[in-house]
């Protein structure tokens, strides 16, 4: 997995690029705890090349939903691969996250 | 060649081999020169022995030359009477030791008219001298060498030496001087006689004989025609001359020696000496009055005598030299490379294992030195790290121990006895729980609530490992709880209940997908709720499958939110339900493709009518391992089959 990480407009624009799976996860976390530590709080994460997701990138997903929302942020993810997509729809996370389709559609709802 | 060899072999080969190369250029470079000085100086010293001797000879034989001209300069102004001529060559023979004896030859009819030969002739008889007359038409002296050459040569000349013996016994030569008696009418003088003096040449061997040449060197005359007067060897002295020897051994080289001595050059030449067969070096001279020639013969080898002696004392110098330089690298060689020596044994016990091994002490600080010191900071650095290798190995085997511990606790609170209910006939059940990592959290359970009902659920935490597997043994004892408590429930109620208490104090934001259902097994009534979780299969009576995929909410623990609702569906006795984790949809191959619910549902497919729980567990099971095959194992996998048997089948 690779992180590609700007800023665009006042939010901070993460691209996920691979696997988001149990031996990627804890790398996903440390940084994305570090730009919300430095105060990054709306984060909008392109999942274009995003090809798969464990429960533990659910998890990781999760948490960092849960600790920007705690700040009064917002977290956002577009662009997500039917078979991704897929697996968030079995455990409902698709009601959990706000998914959109593309970038335009997620700077939409930021505002 | 050199490879396989020892340091001080290699540094002793490659010295030795210097010096030697260096002291062989030397040795032949000084041999070469030296051979030419001495050769030089033997050439100007045989040159200098030959003017010697010749000039020594030359003394002698010039004023005995002046007797006879001094005397034809008497008889070319005068006429003697025939007295005073006699008393005259009877005082030359007296007076001088040398001449041996001496006559006055006239030409016919110059002394007396009438008289066709006059030659009155004295020589040494013993201490007499005594008068004889050649006047004997028998000899007829006017037709003799020692007369006639001279006499139409118009010079004086020495007579080739001969052996004269009637008189005394000895070699000798005659030196034979024409006379003139002046013609008074024209001016001119005519030619009246010859005189003659006889020299012995026995000095002349004297002369060489006293010559001092090397050890076996030694001198030789030649006469006008080429013939030994004076040679070392006595058979040969009037009998033979140097072109006989050359004929005789066919040797060119001689009887070029030979013409250029009786030609009367001067020369230095360099021969095998037909009478000793070694190689010799000869200087020749002639002698300008007699036209004789001499040679000095000095045999090579004993000119280089002291030099070949100078050659083996310094060959011995060179060996003795060669084989203390030996010594003295190979001591040298052997202290350098001592402690290398000794440090490669010490390496050999490091390399085998003996850390402890003790390094040999050196105290210099060259190469050598700094070798030792770069070694004792390995060697304490390898101990160090052996050390903290045998550490961390202890560590991480202790951390293994006990995650294995962990595994068969966790294993242990999940049922693992199949049949579960040998004595039931109405259900059947299979499970399996194969984890990733020593431990997992993936969990199923199963158990009766009461005598009709069956509890049975399967979930998935998120994540693997410990935190995974505590989240994983806190999910179940929680259902074992709720169920428990409430054993009328419905699974939506327990869920719910389950739920509020694991998203308390929830900080790692763990959850697990979860799906739990109650078969009653006397009516078929089966109700379910879905926390998340992959939707089960159900193969039902007819062999039709179809996927229970109405989802509830979300998983366990990620949110409080809605109750959990029930959903029901009634199921005919033969029908049979597969709870699987993703594992099994998940299960990834080298290729990196997935398993899918695809491939899932074609093995279920080919099991539609199979009864066993286990049968339909393992094909399942199978089919993931032959689509992983070598692929390391990604996630747990899971299975759960209940085989719904029925209360109809028992009472049958």
């Amino acid at each position: 997995m690779e992180l590609k990480s700007y800023q665009e407009n006042k939010a901070t624009v993460i691209e996920i690029i691979g696997s988001l799976d149990t031996m990627t996860a804890p790398e996903f976390e440390k940084q994305v705890t570090e730009m919300i530590d430095s105060g990054s709080n709306i984060i909008i994460s392109d999942c274009n090349h995003l090809d798969y997701i464990s429960s533990s990138g659910l998890r990781v997903l999760l948490m960092t939903l849960k600790n920007i929302t705690n700040k009064g942020g917002k977290f956002v993810l577009f662009g997500m691969q039917e078979s991704v997509f897929e697996v968030f729809k079995i455990c409902r996370f698709d009601n959990l996250f706000t998914i959109v389709a593309d970038k335009a559609a997620a700077m939409q709802s930021i505002e | 060649m050199l490879r396989n060899r020892t340091l001080r072999f290699k540094l002793s080969a490659y010295i030795l081999t210097g010096t030697i190369l260096v002291m062989t250029v030397l040795f032949f470079y000084y041999y070469s020169v030296s051979r030419k000085l001495i050769l030089e100086s033997a050439r100007k010293n045989a040159q200098h022995l030959t003017m010697e001797t010749v000039n020594s000879i030359e003394n002698v034989f010039r004023p005995s030359a002046k007797i006879p001209e001094n005397l034809a300069f008497v008889l070319d102004n005068g006429i003697f009477d025939e007295d005073k001529l006699h008393c005259l060559v009877e005082t030359i023979v007296k007076k001088n030791s040398e001449v041996f004896g001496s006559t006055v030859a006239f030409e016919p009819g110059a002394f007396f008219p009438d008289q066709q030969r006059y030659a009155p002739y004295y020589f040494k008889n013993g201490e007499q001298v005594v008068e004889s007359d050649l006047n004997d038409p028998a000899y007829n002296y006017h037709l003799q060498d020692w007369y006639q050459i001279p006499k139409e040569l118009d010079k004086p000349i020495w007579s080739e030496p001969y052996f004269d013996e009637g008189g005394g016994d000895v070699i000798m030569a005659t030196y034979s001087v024409p006379f003139y008696w002046p013609v008074l009418e024209n001016r001119e003088t005519e030619f009246r006689g010859i005189i003659t003096i006889d020299i012995s040449l026995v000095w002349l061997t004297q002369v060489f004989n006293n010559l001092s040449i090397y050890e076996t060197g030694y001198g030789f005359l030649l006469s006008q025609s080429g013939k030994y007067l004076v040679h070392p060897n006595p058979d040969d002295i009037m009998n033979t001359s140097i072109f006989d020897i050359a004929e005789l051994h066919r040797d060119q080289k001689i009887r070029d020696l030979g013409r250029k001595m009786v030609r009367g050059e001067t020369g230095f030449m360099t021969i095998v000496d037909p009478f000793s067969g070694k190689e010799v070096f000869l200087h020749f001279a002639p002698f300008p009055s007699s036209g004789y020639s001499m040679g000095i013969v000095i045999p090579v080898d004993e000119l280089l005598a002291d030099l070949s002696h100078l050659n083996r004392n310094i060959g011995i110098i060179g060996v003795l030299g060669i084989l203390a330089l030996f010594g003295v690298i190979s001591l040298i060689s052997g202290r350098i490379t001592e402690p290398i020596r000794r440090l490669s044994g010490a390496t050999t016990l490091i390399g085998q294992g003996d850390f402890n091994a003790a390094l040999p002490k050196i105290d210099t600080n060259d190469e050598i030195g700094q070798l030792m010191h770069s070694f004792e900071k390995m060697q304490i650095a390898l101990a160090e790290y052996i050390e903290n290798l045998k550490r961390t190995t202890a560590d991480k085997e202790k951390i293994e121990g006990e995650l294995r511990i962990a595994h068969d606790i966790q294993m242990s609170i999940i049922p693992r006895t199949f049949p579960p209910f040998p004595d039931r006939s109405d259900v059947d059940i299979y499970g399996i729980l194969e984890s990733a990592k020593a431990v997992g959290g993936d969990l199923y359970d199963f158990f009766l609530l009461d005598e009709d009902r069956l509890g049975a659920a399967i979930g998935d935490v998120s994540g693997k490992g410990v935190p995974a597997s505590l989240f994983m043994a806190v999910t179940r004892t929680l259902l074992r709880a709720k169920s428990m408590n409430m054993k009328n429930a419905s699974p939506g109620k327990i869920v719910t209940s389950m739920d509020i208490d694991l998203c308390t104090e929830n900080d790692a934001s763990m959850f697990v997908t979860f799906f739990y259902f109650i078969l009653n097994l006397k009516t078929g009534e089966l109700e379910y709720c879905n926390a998340g979780h992959n939707p089960p299969f159900v193969l039902d009576e007819n062999s039709k499958i179809t996927a229970l995929d109405t989802v509830h909410g979300f998983p366990l623990g990620v949110m409080e939110a809605e109750p959990y609702q029930t959903g029901k569906i009634m199921i005919k006795p033969g029908t049979r339900i597969v709870l699987y984790t993703d594992g099994v949809t998940e299960a990834e191959n080298e290729a990196r493709e997935l398993f899918k619910e695809k491939r899932l549902l074609d093995t279920l497919k080919l099991m539609k009518d199979v009864q066993d729980p286990k049968e339909i567990t393992l094909a399942v099971k199978s089919a993931v391992k032959g689509f992983t095959l070598e692929a390391e194992q990604s996630d747990d996998l899971t299975m759960l089959v209940i085989t719904y048997l029925g209360g109809n089948f028992n009472q049958e």
